[in-house]
């Protein structure tokens, strides 16, 4: 071979780094993969729109890839991802940002946003999502953690960095308001009652 | 749980799913997770490896400022030198690398000469002392008035803010419903908070219960305390100003309270006023971006003030000298950076946190002229950490397990009680 012989060393050093960089973008990519579709669902049930939703699970996922070796090695990655897009979307500066980034367009896009109903539905689904809407921000991640991913109380104490006791009262709160709000709707033979 | 219950859960389960459908497959690949995730890095890390090196902010030019309101010919001089250091250590640790914000190892320094709760229900007082907390909730904020009456701010598990007011005797009011934030004047005779309908309450040393103070300012979306100014506040020759910052959909105004009036505070173009001095300095936030924000000084005189988009400037030293700066853009649990200017622009240290620190604070408060003290969390501890104005840093409590969203400790609000 002509040339200067190759330093062996830092050649194998320089391709043992990139090989260890592709295999963990490997391993973080098969998991953005697995897991993105699910945490966009719990994003914008926190957002209530498709354009923060995909911001805050972006957001949230850097942050991941940059702990990547550490979470991945406690084996926590799903409580940890959670946990960041939960604290990402109650940053009252975040707030405060992203109410400043609204536009009139906002009004379009959330009318793509409707989900197809059945017939049977009847409206039940838009009443429910209303008050959910109008939740305090807290207590909406609190709604969404215990009823959508249905989590423990426990768990959505620990995902939301509150006690057991403020998830249970947030919970209620939050029920006593639907029930009171959407009540009709929430309760069909309520409704057949009345109609006695 | 009732029946009625379950059949509430059970559709509102299926009511999330289904609105939640809306949200099909995957927005982004890698490329842009790992584009998003050097620009975050870049925030936290690129000013490290020099941040202990002073620089100087962009100076911007104040003359079309000028009818910024409280300027005198008493603000004080540019510092000529050196602050003092912190009080000698009194164990081992060591001082992390220039510009890095890493608390694992750092010298024992004496206790915080200013008050401080911990689990929310105990006190630590100046003189080593604890006391109980006799506050129906935790402790979420505090302030010390100079005749010994302690402004408490509490959480409820509603996530709802409350004040109750001790008065050195021990005597509790009735709590009173509260936005979060807590404001005192420099000399501490009186504390300041603002009601969620916009009503501003002093209490005041000269007073036996909190009073209703001017007109109320807009209910907005989000009420936070301003800096609260003068001396005498309630008294008859009250000349005192609170400042609250109302955040309304799209348009963050800060809005200025006293015996005169309530009108909004339109000097110096604040999004955000975060402090202010009699002398007529003031810093706060003019422009907030989705990537970072810009914060400004006016000096009302002799300073030309300066502006600055590398961080936050959140507030000014006891003596008007220093002001503390946290991160540009506030993301997540905590700040990750916090840095020190003087009045001219001269950045005095910057410290940021590590890859491998992954340590935060949540705020910072001023124990004297040239240090602030403040909760630090880093591998599964919190401590509470000085850092004086030449950048170094020491326990002023040493640090205890906790978890990264419970910080166990809160700090009074204003720094030293005269005549402590």
């Amino acid at each position: 071979m002509d040339g200067p012989p190759e330093d062996g060393t830092g050649a194998t050093a320089v391709a043992d780094r990139r090989s260890a960089r592709d295999a963990r973008d490997a391993d973080f990519a098969a998991y953005l993969a697995a897991r993105q579709p699910s945490l966009l669902r719990t994003a914008y049930l926190l957002t209530g729109n498709r354009h923060d939703a995909e911001d805050l699970v972006q957001s949230a996922f850097a942050k991941l890839y940059l702990s990547w070796d550490k979470v991945r090695d406690h084996g926590s990655i799903d409580g940890y991802v959670r946990r960041i897009l939960v604290n990402e979307h109650n940053s009252l500066w975040r707030r405060a940002w992203k109410r400043r980034e609204h536009t009139a367009d906002d009004a379009v896009l959330s009318s793509l946003d409707k989900p197809h109903h059945d017939t049977y539905d009847d409206g039940l689904g838009d009443a429910v999502w209303d008050v959910v809407q109008t939740l305090p921000r807290k207590a909406r991640a609190v709604v969404v953690l215990r009823y959508y991913e249905e989590m423990s109380e426990a768990e959505t104490a620990a995902v939301l960095g509150i006690s057991v006791g403020t998830v249970k009262s947030q919970a209620s709160r939050a029920l006593a308001t639907l029930r009171e709000r959407a009540s009709q709707n929430l309760n069909p033979r309520a409704s057949e009652e009345d109609d006695r | 749980m009732t029946e009625h219950d379950d059949d509430l859960t059970t559709q509102l389960t299926r009511s999330l799913t289904d609105r939640s459908d809306v949200m099909s497959g995957t927005s982004f690949g890698l490329a842009e997770v790992k584009g998003r995730a050097r620009s975050l890095r870049r925030r936290r890390m690129a000013t490290a490896v020099v941040g202990a090196a002073a620089a100087v902010a962009v100076i911007i030019p104040t003359v079309a400022l000028a009818s910024h309101t409280g300027g005198s010919n008493n603000e004080p001089a540019p510092i000529t030198q050196t602050p003092s250091p912190t009080q000698a250590a009194t164990d081992d640790g060591h001082q992390p690398s220039p510009g890095v914000l890493d608390v694992s190892d750092l010298p024992t320094g004496e206790a915080p000469s200013i008050e401080y709760v911990t689990a929310g229900k105990v006190l630590h007082q100046v003189d080593g002392s604890t006391v109980d907390i006799p506050t129906r909730q935790p402790v979420s904020s505090f302030a010390v008035l100079s005749n010994g009456t302690h402004v408490w701010q509490t959480a409820d598990d509603q996530g709802h803010a409350w004040i109750e007011v001790e008065d050195a005797a021990g005597h509790l009011q009735a709590p009173l419903p509260s936005s979060f934030g807590l404001s005192v004047t420099r000399s501490h005779d009186a504390a300041a908070w603002v009601q969620p309908n916009g009503q501003v309450m002093v209490m005041s040393v000269g007073a036996t219960e909190p009073l209703a103070y001017g007109d109320p300012v807009p209910a907005g979306d989000d009420l936070r305390m301003g800096p609260f100014l003068g001396d005498d506040c309630g008294g008859p020759a009250d000349s005192c100003e609170v400042y609250v910052n109302v955040s309304q959909r799209a348009a963050p105004q800060p809005w200025v309270v006293s015996v005169n009036g309530t009108e909004p505070a339109r000097d110096g173009g604040y999004l955000f006023l975060a402090d202010a001095t009699e002398s007529g300095l003031s810093v706060g936030y003019t422009k907030l971006t989705d990537s970072g924000s810009c914060s400004r000084l006016l000096g009302g005189g002799e300073f030309q003030g300066f502006q600055t988009c590398q961080h936050t400037l959140t507030s000014l030293s006891p003596d008007g000298r220093l002001i503390l700066a946290d991160p540009a853009y506030h993301d997540g649990i905590g700040n990750g950076v916090i840095a020190m200017y003087d009045l001219e622009g001269n950045r005095l240290f910057d410290r940021h946190s590590t890859e491998d620190a992954q340590s935060f604070y949540p705020g910072a408060e001023w124990e004297d002229d040239t240090h602030v003290l403040a909760p630090v969390f880093q591998a599964g501890q919190w401590s509470i950490v000085r850092v004086a104005s030449d950048s170094s840093m020491e326990y002023a409590v040493p640090p205890v397990a906790g978890e990264d969203v419970a910080n166990p400790f809160v700090l009074s609000v204003g720094g030293l009680v005269l005549g402590d």
